[in-house]
């Protein structure tokens, strides 16, 4: 039973911490992949890679040709709210690497000609954050409307990254303009 | 308040930050009021008021001027060093934004933050967190612009809170994160209001 319980959380270490406990560089995961394992990643650091999503409302960064994404029970978009530790509701331990941001963003204008803004992957590292139990963060307005709780502009991400650095820009294999 | 500690802090803890800007840092606060005023006379306008529709809060009918002085009132109390509470549960919170690393500049975001649950249904009004960035060199439609600038953005994010505080009359739609969506919004804004 000790053996069993051992190795299940040897396995599940693996496969949800694999970001830290691999040795060498490490893998980034999928915005797909994080938001499918979700609850999981809840709370924890993460390195994960996207495309951007940002508007005039707010920064966002988004799954590429994700499953549907189920959190909560109801369907969500495969897009992560991206903040900085100054906007988050919470302290956190870490500080905002400006720097690795604007290089990041520097590298991505000197690569843009070849590199429309679809056709790049975008790495982050940072705080993982989403709702255990949405249904405490359910509001139902008097008219029937239910709104869930998510996180960014007009809470319309199930998750969100407090971002502690911009790590990388990449070009997307076969991407067409 | 629903919600716990951990990855999920209630709303009340929300810390927005004061208006003393860093010196990497837009002065929002002083500038703001500015916006809000020339806001409070565009919705004088029955073409730009009916933009945003009212709520009901209690027995009360609120409407978008009405949401706007209280803002107007929060600016107030901050620049006086107060914390600056609303009567429609509306906090304001001050912060930096980054540029995308693509580029993209975000002015302001509207965010329902907290809500309070009985056991059985929602009561009161939910919290609603206005964002405004006062990054320096944002180049938004709020930072460094000019007044116009700042009122669209207003106008356009009270129609969003108009609807998350639960009016069901307001134009600006929901745009989540569609650029397209935002900009029909802010056009709209524009055509009605000025």
């Amino acid at each position: 039973m000790f053996l069993k319980i051992g190795l299940t959380a040897a396995i599940v270490g693996f496969s949800l911490g694999g970001q830290t406990t691999l040795s060498g560089p490490v893998r980034p995961l999928t915005v797909c992949e994080v938001l499918s394992q979700s609850a999981a990643y809840n709370g924890k650091m993460v390195t994960l890679k996207g495309v951007d999503a940002s508007t005039d409302e707010g920064l966002w960064v988004r799954g590429i040709s994700c499953l549907p994404i189920t959190i909560g029970g109801r369907e969500w978009p495969p897009v992560v709210s991206l903040v900085t530790p100054d906007m988050a509701l919470e302290e956190t331990d870490f500080e905002f690497d400006e720097a690795s941001w604007t290089r990041v963003g520097a590298e991505y204008k000197r690569r843009l000609s070849a590199l429309p803004r679809n056709c790049v992957e975008f790495t982050y590292t940072g705080l993982f954050q989403t709702r255990s139990n949405w249904e405490n963060f359910k509001l139902v307005y008097p008219d029937g409307r239910i709104l869930y709780l998510g996180y960014g502009h007009l809470n319309f991400a199930p998750a969100q990254l407090i971002v502690k650095s911009a790590d990388r820009v990449d070009s997307l294999p076969d991407c067409k303009r | 308040m629903a919600g716990g500690g951990g990855a999920e802090a209630d709303a009340q803890s929300v810390s927005s930050s004061n208006t003393t800007p860093k010196t990497n840092e837009f002065d929002v606060a002083s500038s703001v009021v500015v916006g809000i005023d020339d806001a409070l006379e565009r919705l004088q306008s029955v073409d730009c008021n009916r933009l945003f529709g009212v709520f009901t809060f209690g027995d009360a009918i609120v409407s978008a001027s009405d949401v706007m002085r209280d803002l107007q009132n929060v600016f107030a109390q901050r620049l006086t060093g107060g914390y600056g509470k609303s009567a429609y549960n509306i906090l304001v919170a001050v912060n930096p934004i980054p540029l995308s690393p693509t580029g993209t500049a975000s002015g302001a975001t509207v965010q329902t933050t907290g809500i309070i649950y009985n056991g059985t249904s929602n009561i009161g009004l939910p919290q609603v967190t206005l964002t405004l960035n006062n990054a320096a060199g944002a180049f938004s439609s709020f930072v460094p612009g000019g007044t116009k600038d700042q009122t669209v953005t207003l106008l356009h994010e009270l129609g969003h809170i108009m609807t998350a505080l639960g009016g069901t009359q307001s134009w600006i739609g929901a745009d989540g994160n569609d650029p397209v969506l935002s900009s029909t919004n802010t056009q709209r804004v524009e055509k009605e209001c000025f």
